[in-house]
């Protein structure tokens, strides 16, 4: 499944606490995904909480979108991606 | 019994929903799908179910696993436990009276009724239809109709399409998971087996979980399909005969016909059960799960399995099911049985509608028919129409090759290069295409006026149109309908009414659109349903080009409708593409990307509808700036290129010249419109104002020959304000936003950026947000407003606003007066509302907020100010 960088700006901010309201958000987000075939990696957020980019596995740009109309969630970008890991390159440990 | 019994562990919530929504059955029926790998324990679960609720009516049908499924099989083996109407039906050949012999049994007391379809993934297509044709009338019948599939099918299996299609408020799904570690250890518990060995052997699962702990203990064997096939070892040879004759009846079968079939005595079924292998009553003997029958069958030497194929058909003659006789004729491969009963079943399954399996079984018994067999023929005939009408055109093709090179008279020969003809045009082979059809008219020319002459002047006269040559298409097509007219060919003649009334639209001439309209009414006075679907989607087409996309959408519900019911899979799929392009246009993108990828996601797809929706995913795609536009206007093109039809090729060579100018991909956008140039001589006017405008944009210095449409010619005049308000009273949203964004005043622009933000139209919002600020502005919004983001139809706060008094049911006159306005502006507003709503008048705007979640709120706004 192709993998896909989604920015979204929160102008409000964003707060998932750690308690059980946040972990029932979090829940939602991820029910709603399910339908569309949608896989939620993770997420990495602004200092000041107004924007987030997330990493999806997803079937197509058109599922990320229907999921968002379902929870709500605004959509700025959807970026096709893939991995480069500098781990990848690393020389290989001397002995 | 040796210890083996099917423990329900960790189903107890699903017992609990099913026993609420069977409840849930004495108001309004209920419909429960039943997932799970095979061996997870979808089948002991429904029968925990029934025995919890012994007193229920039940009506239980299973589908095996046939070369060839039986066509509705599972009503079949209802109708047996049932005195009623059901019985009766059954038997007949006519799918109709089945149906209603179905509602009729669901309909009669005493409720509720748990209807139970096992195993569905083997179903026929008539079972699927049936099983939707009930669950659409769920609302009436007091009944919980129970239905299991496996998870692992494949990707293009019928069911998927079936399955996806049931939903409803009626509905729900269940899914049987994997036994978790916890339940492995305590179904384990005081076996001596290992439980985490187990559980990661069985990948938990249930099936495999109780096999392995039936087994002994310390004798645990390599795998489940060796335990399986070590218990039979267990058997006497007797009792493995009669084990492996079961396991070729299916997955259930009558006591007395295994004894048949084995040659052994009821006795030696006695062992089968003792060891846990099969389970039954009195009266019929089942295996306790199929995946022992398979692994049963799987170990039978070709030849036995040949064998005990004969012996079934033997014993199962005269009397048997026509697809089951022929499922063991074809297991047994005895050649000259099965030309006859793969034939004989290939009809019957025609006659109620399984297409699909009725291509099979031809298919088989062609493998079979003798070359110079006058059978061949017959057969031939048979498989070319039912693989045209499943869009297996390549399958058609080859078997209608073989029909026009068999038969020796001149109009037998010319009847079917016509049909041929028409074929490969639909698959795109647009050069054999002309070849089959001149020489067929040819043919059936020199021998005098016919109606198969007629229908080859059709086919003729509709490949010249979709070629583009109209003028040849409307000659051609005048002689067709006339020949039709005079020898009272009323088919023939609504066919070729249709194919005119498309060449004249192509033409430029808007009276096309009334000869299609005149075919659609002729169509249905005659009950030629398949002409109502096509002249509607040549009409739907008609309108598109001219962008009147919102009469387009009034048109095709109907013949949607229709499609569906007939099963006519090509102009379902091409009326879609049709409902898809029309809501791209009106801008609801997110309804037109769901219909194109409904479209995708059905299996053995024709090019053209593939091609036609991919070209709306690509184009949304490249209106939003999102990924992967590139890609499925690729496909689109590629899979366009090979049909050479101008009317395809130009517009989809526009879309992706668009796609290319809002990636900012210069060379591309010229390599486009050089390649609409190319073929658009000889096109549609609106087609022509494409290019002409998309020639403007790349820079190619081009004139066009013909007066363009208003819209373009306002764009190309650089008259923005104009172009944008002839587009909106099309209620083309984007098109109105995007030539509002060539102009050069700052409100304008302001105006295009609201809409095209509202919309989603990223790429082409940069644009004009660019522009405007190369005119100095300053503080240019760059979000849409929130207000906007959360209604779905894109109305922005005023149209809110306005939409709410219209829902109202105030005049337009009031409302200005209210809201302080001219009543010219509101008349603009709520144009657009109408148009974004895609709602033909005033009177439908409450009702179409509802049904888009859009929340039209008159507080406020109520009361004087």
């Amino acid at each position: 499944m192709p993998r896909y960088l989604v920015r979204r700006t929160f102008s409000d901010g964003l707060a998932f606490p750690t308690d059980a309201s946040g972990r029932e958000a979090v829940e939602g987000i991820v029910r709603a995904n399910l339908d569309q075939r949608v896989t939620w990696v993770h997420s990495y957020v602004s200092d000041d909480d107004t924007t987030t980019w997330c990493i999806y596995d997803a079937p197509s740009p058109e599922s990320i979108r229907s999921a968002a109309g379902t929870t709500g969630l605004p959509v700025d970008e959807i970026h096709r991606v893939g991995v480069l890991d500098p781990f990848f390159y690393a020389a290989p440990a001397s002995k | 019994m040796s210890g083996v019994t099917v423990q329900l562990v960790e189903r107890a919530s699903h017992l609990a929903t099913l026993a609420h929504v069977l409840e849930e059955s004495a108001v309004t029926g209920q419909l429960a799908l039943i997932s799970g790998e095979a061996g997870a324990g979808k089948s002991a679960l429904v029968q925990a179910f029934l025995d919890e609720h012994a007193d229920v009516r039940t009506l239980v049908g299973h589908c095996d696993d046939l070369f060839v499924p039986r066509p509705l099989g599972p009503f079949a083996d209802m109708a047996r436990t049932s005195a009623g109407p059901l019985s009766r039906a059954i038997g007949s050949e006519n799918a109709a009276a089945a149906f209603d012999a179905v509602l009729a049994e669901l309909a009669a007391p005493p409720h509720p009724i748990v209807v139970v379809l096992d195993d569905v993934q083997w179903a026929d297509e008539a079972t699927l239809d049936l099983l939707r044709f009930v669950v659409r009338r769920l609302d009436t019948l007091h009944c919980l109709v129970v239905v299991t599939h496996r998870v692992e099918i494949a990707v293009d299996h019928p069911l998927r399409r079936a399955i996806g299609a049931l939903v409803g408020p009626n509905v729900i799904r269940l899914t049987v998971p994997p036994l978790s570690l916890e339940a492995v250890c305590s179904l384990a518990a005081g076996s001596g087996v290992d439980a985490l060995a187990l559980h990661s052997r069985t990948g938990g699962n249930a099936f495999f979980v109780n096999e392995l702990l039936a087994a002994e203990p310390g004798r645990l064997p390599a795998t489940v399909s060796d335990s399986i096939l070590g218990r039979a070892a267990l058997l006497s040879r007797p009792a493995r005969d009669a084990l492996e004759a079961t396991a070729v009846l299916g997955r259930q079968a009558e006591i007395e016909l295994i004894c048949t079939v084995a040659g052994c005595a009821p006795l030696m079924l006695d062992e089968c059960v003792e060891v846990g292998l099969l389970v039954g009553d009195h009266r019929t003997l089942a295996f306790r799960h199929d995946l022992s029958r398979e692994a049963i069958e799987l170990a039978l030497t070709p030849l036995r399995r040949r064998e005990l194929h004969a012996r079934a058909l033997a014993a199962l003659e005269p009397s048997g099911d026509l697809v089951q006789l022929a499922h063991h004729a074809i297991g047994a491969g005895d050649s000259t049985r099965i030309v006859d009963l793969a034939g004989r079943a290939a009809q019957h399954c025609v006659a109620l509608g399984a297409y699909r399996e009725a291509a099979r079984l031809f298919g088989s018994a062609l493998e079979h028919v003798d070359t110079m067999s006058p059978e061949r023929l017959r057969l031939l005939e048979g498989r070319a129409r039912i693989c045209e009408r499943v869009e297996q055109f390549d399958a058609a093709i080859e078997a209608g090759e073989e029909v026009v090179a068999l038969y020796a008279d001149e109009r037998s020969k010319g009847k079917w290069e016509a049909w041929l003809g028409g074929v490969c045009r639909c698959a795109g082979r647009s050069a054999d295409a002309w070849t089959l059809l001149t020489r067929s008219v040819d043919r059936l020319d020199a021998l005098g006026e016919s109606i198969d002459l007629a229908r080859a002047l059709g086919l003729l006269s509709q490949h010249q149109m979709v070629s583009s040559r109209n003028v040849e298409a409307i000659t051609t097509g005048q002689r067709a309908l006339e020949m039709a007219e005079r020898l009272g060919a009323d088919d023939v003649a609504v066919h070729v009414l249709d194919t005119l009334g498309s060449a004249v639209a192509c033409s430029g001439d808007d009276t096309g659109l009334d000869l299609l309209i005149a075919a659609i009414d002729r169509a249905r006075r005659g009950g030629i349903h398949h002409e109502i679907t096509r002249s509607t989607e040549n009409l739907a087409d008609a309108l598109l080009v001219r962008y009147r996309a919102a009469e387009a959408l009034e048109h095709i519900d109907q013949a949607i409708d229709i499609a569906t019911e007939l099963e006519l899979r090509f102009s379902r799929n091409s009326l879609l593409n049709v409902r898809a392009a029309a809501l791209l246009l009106v801008g609801r993108w997110d309804d037109a990307a769901a219909w194109a990828r409904a479209v995708l996601a059905e299996h053995e797809l024709a090019p053209t509808n593939r091609s036609s929706a991919l070209k709306v995913l690509g184009t949304i795609r490249a209106r939003r700036g999102d990924p992967e536009a590139t890609e499925a206007l690729d496909e689109a093109l590629a899979l366009a290129l090979p049909y050479a039809e101008p009317q395809l090729i130009v517009p989809m060579r526009l879309a992706r010249a668009e796609a290319a100018w809002l990636a900012g991909d210069d060379a591309a956008l010229e390599r486009e419109v050089r390649g609409a140039l190319s073929y658009v001589d000889g096109s549609e006017r609106w087609y022509v104002g494409g290019v002409a405008l998309w020639c403007w944009r790349a820079g190619i210095h081009w004139q066009a020959r013909v007066p363009l449409p208003d819209q373009f010619a306002l764009m190309l005049a650089g008259d923005a304000r104009a172009a944008a308000t002839a587009w909106q009273a099309l209620g083309c949203h984007y098109e109105a936003a995007d030539a509002l964004a060539d102009s050069r005043e700052a409100s304008d622009l302001r105006e295009s950026l609201e809409q095209l933000t509202a919309l989603g139209a990223h790429p082409r919002a940069l644009q004009v947000a660019r522009s405007l600020r190369h005119l100095g502005e300053r503080e240019i919004p760059r979000g849409p407003r929130a207000t906007t983001r959360a209604n779905r139809a894109g109305l922005t706060a005023r149209e809110m606003e306005i939409a709410a008094l219209v829902a109202s049911g105030l005049a337009n006159s009031d409302i200005a007066a209210r809201l302080v306005l001219s009543p010219k502006t509101v008349d603009h507003h709520v144009s657009s509302v109408l148009a974004k709503l895609a709602v033909p008048s005033r009177r439908h705007v409450g009702a179409a907020a509802i049904a888009l979640g859009v929340d039209l709120q008159v507080e406020g706004t109520a009361g004087p100010r």
